[in-house]
C-alpha cells in the first residue's frame, strides 16, 4: 500500500515533472535560506526548527489527496474491495507520506550542509579551504539537528498526517480536503511558533523558573527528544482515535 | 452442484432510502448470472452488500461460503471485482496498477511478472505498460480494469457493465473469455449490464431487479416466457371480416396490420398455431411465410418493469 501511495506522490503530475517539485523545495530550503541566512544556520538551531517544520509543508497536500482523491478520482471503491485490513490501507497512506516528508527532509538538511561547506558561508574560511583544512574539517550540524530530523521530522509529519486524514476522510474533493487542510496547517505552524511562548507565559512564575533551570541542565539532544516524545504522543492519540473510525462501510455510506 | 452466492431477506436503507428490499438469491457455482435492472434500482448496493463494504440493515448473505458480516475479508480475497468506475491509478503505468494488485493479492515474485505479462499481452497492452494510464483510451482503461479483476485468479468474479467502453471485437472476446472462465475453471460470474442481449447470449441465469426488490429470476428463457409470443404471417388475399375471426380464435389476445402487408397475431403463451394458420389458408389467403417468435429478454424486462410500474401506481392510488 506504501508504496503505490509512494509511486503516486513522487509521480504526481507525470514523471520529471513530480521530481522538479522535489527538487524546487530542496533549491529553496536547502540552498536559497542557508545560504542568505548562514551564520544562523551553522548555529544548527534553523535547520532542527526546518526539520520539524518542513514536512507539515511537504505533508500537508499529500495527505489531503490520500483519500478525498481517490474518491474523487473513483479508486477508493475497488481499493476497498480488495483483501486489504482497513489498518494497511489507512496505515499506508500515513507511512507513505511521512517517510516521503522524511526523505526530502534529509536532502534538505544535506543540500544545506554542501552549500554551507562549499560556499563557506557564515564562516570566516572560505569554500574548498575549509574542506581540506584537517584540523577543523568539513562543517557538520550538531547531534540535535539529526536528531530533530530523525525522530522529529517524523513525529511532525505523523501529527499532519493524522489529522489530515479526519479531513480527507471527510472531503468529497481534492479542493476542498486541500482548503480545510489549510487550518490544521496554519494552526500547527503558527500554533507551534507563538503559541508555545504564550502558554509558557501563562505558566506562574515558579514553573517557569524551574521548567527553564530542567531545560538548562538538559543537553539539546534531550530537549529536542522530550518535545519529539511529547508529539509522538499526540500522534499515537490521534492515529488511535484515526484507526478506530476508519471503516469501509462508513466510507462507502458517506 | 454448490452454491456461491446465497443472500436471504437481504436489506439496505440508507436513512429513509430503502436500496435492497429482502432480497433472495442463488447464484449456483461456475455459473454466469446477470443482474439486471434500471438505473438506481440496487444493483450497485448489492454487490457491496456482497462484497462486504456495507453492511446489511437486515437479512443474510454467504458468498463462497463465507458470510459477509463476519468474514468479508475472506471474500474479497478470493473474488475479483470491476464496479461502476475502472478503479485504475491514472498517475501508475499500467504495469504499476496490475503490480499493485498484484501485490496485494500476494502474488510471488516471479509469478507476478509472469502474470501480469500474460495479461497485458492478452488484453493487447504489453507495449503500452511503461505508459500512464491517465494516456489511455476508455476502451484501453476498461481492458486493464479487467485484466485487474482477473489478477488473483478469482473464484468469483463481480463485473459492473464490463463490456461497457469496448469495441465490438474486443466485447465479443471478453463474453467468449467469461463463458469459457464459468463453463471450464468453474468461476462464479455475477455480472450486471444494460445490454440485455448481452445478457441473453452470456448468462445462464438472469434477476430483475427494481427500487431494490427482486421482480424475477431465472434462466433467460423463462424470464422471456414470461412475455407473450407472436406469429408473424406474411401472406396476401387477406378477406375483410378475417382478422376480427381470428381474434376470437383461443389463445389470440389481439392482431393487428403492419403496413407493410404482415400480420401479426399476439399469443398467450402455449397457444398452437398449427389452427390459425389453417384458418387463414382456409379463408383464401396466400400464406408465403409464417414465423412464431419470442419476446426478447429486452421486451420481457421492460414488461416486468412496466408490470411493477402499474401495481405500484394502483398501490398508491
Amino acid at each position: 500500500m506504501a508504496g503505490k501511495e509512494l509511486r503516486e506522490i513522487v509521480g504526481a503530475g507525470g514523471g520529471r515533472r513530480g521530481l522538479v517539485r522535489e527538487l524546487l523545495f530542496v533549491g529553496i530550503f536547502g540552498l536559497f535560506f542557508p545560504l542568505s541566512q548562514a551564520e544562523v544556520w551553522r548555529t544548527g538551531s534553523v535547520p532542527a526548527v526546518f526539520a520539524l517544520m518542513i514536512p507539515l509543508f511537504l505533508v500537508g497536500p499529500h495527505v489531503a489527496d490520500s483519500f478525498a482523491g481517490e474518491k474523487e478520482r473513483g479508486t477508493l471503491e475497488t481499493l476497498l474491495a480488495t483483501r486489504l485490513p482497513d489498518r494497511s490501507i489507512y496505515m499506508g497512506k500515513i507511512f507513505a507520506v511521512v517517510g516521503y516528508a522524511w526523505v526530502v527532509t534529509l536532502l534538505i538538511l544535506l543540500a544545506s550542509l554542501v552549500a554551507l561547506n562549499l560556499t563557506g558561508a557564515g564562516e570566516p574560511a572560505a569554500g574548498l579551504e575549509a574542506w581540506l583544512d584537517v584540523d577543523t574539517g568539513p562543517f557538520v550540524y550538531p547531534g540535535f539537528v539529526w536528531a530533530a530530523w530523525a525522530f522529529g521530522s517524523i513525529a511532525s509529519g505523523l501529527l499532519l498526517a493524522a489529522i489530515g486524514t479526519f479531513v480527507s476522510l471527510r472531503s468529497k474533493t481534492v479542493r476542498a480536503a486541500h482548503q480545510a487542510m489549510m487550518i490544521p496547517l496554519f494552526i500547527l505552524i503558527f500554533g507551534g511558533s507563538f503559541g508555545i511562548p504564550v502558554l509558557f507565559r501563562m505558566l506562574p512564575p515558579a514553573s517557569q523558573t524551574a521548567l527553564l533551570d530542567r531545560v538548562e541542565t538538559m543537553s539539546a539532544v534531550s530537549v529536542v527528544l522530550a518535545a519529539v516524545g511529547v508529539l509522538f504522543l499526540i500522534d499515537l492519540v490521534l492515529l488511535a482515535i484515526g484507526l478506530r473510525r476508519f471503516r469501509r462501510d462508513r466510507l462507502i455510506s458517506t | 452442484m454448490t452454491t456461491a452466492i446465497r443472500a436471504h431477506g437481504l436489506t439496505r436503507r440508507f436513512g429513509d432510502v430503502l436500496a435492497v428490499d429482502g432480497l433472495d438469491l442463488e447464484v449456483p457455482s461456475g455459473s454466469i448470472f446477470g443482474f439486471l435492472g434500471p438505473n438506481g434500482a440496487g444493483k450497485t448496493t448489492t454487490i457491496r452488500l456482497l462484497l462486504g463494504l456495507v453492511e446489511p440493515s437486515e437479512g443474510t448473505a454467504e458468498v463462497l461460503g463465507r458470510d459477509v458480516l463476519s468474514d468479508s475479508q475472506g471474500i474479497r480475497e478470493r473474488v475479483g471485482v470491476l464496479l461502476e468506475n475502472d478503479g485504475l491509478y491514472d498517475r501508475l503505468t499500467a504495469r504499476q496498477n496490475l503490480d499493485f494488485f498484484a501485490r496485494v493479492a500476494r502474488l510471488g515474485s516471479n509469478q507476478r511478472e509472469s502474470r501480469i505479462r500474460a495479461l497485458l499481452e492478452e488484453i493487447g497492452l504489453w507495449e503500452r505498460r511503461d505508459d500512464p494510464v491517465a494516456d489511455f483510451s476508455r476502451g484501453m482503461k476498461q481492458k486493464l480494469a479487467l485484466a485487474r479483476a482477473f489478477i488473483n485468479r478469482p473464484e468469483l468474479l463481480f463485473l459492473d457493465e464490463p463490456t461497457a467502453g469496448l469495441d465490438p471485437p474486443t466485447a465479443v472476446a471478453l463474453r467468449r473469455e467469461l463463458v469459457s472462465l464459468a463453463r471450464e475453471r468453474g468461476v462464479t460470474v455475477f455480472l450486471t449490464t444494460h445490454n440485455l442481449l448481452e445478457a441473453e447470449r452470456v448468462c445462464d441465469r438472469v434477476a430483475v431487479i427494481r427500487q431494490g426488490r427482486l421482480l424475477a429470476e431465472g434462466p433467460p428463457e423463462s424470464i422471456r416466457s414470461g412475455g407473450e409470443r407472436s406469429l408473424e404471417v406474411t401472406a396476401t388475399d387477406l378477406r375483410p371480416g378475417l382478422v376480427a375471426r381470428l381474434e376470437s380464435e383461443p389463445g389470440v389476445t389481439s392482431t393487428r396490420l403492419e403496413p407493410d402487408g404482415r400480420l401479426v397475431i399476439e399469443l398467450v403463451e402455449g397457444t398452437s398455431t398449427a389452427p390459425l394458420i389453417r384458418t387463414l389458408v382456409e379463408s383464401g389467403a396466400e400464406v408465403s411465410e409464417a414465423r412464431i417468435t419470442s419476446a426478447s429478454l429486452e421486451e420481457s424486462f421492460l414488461a416486468l418493469l412496466g408490470e411493477e410500474e402499474q401495481a405500484a401506481g394502483k398501490v398508491q392510488a
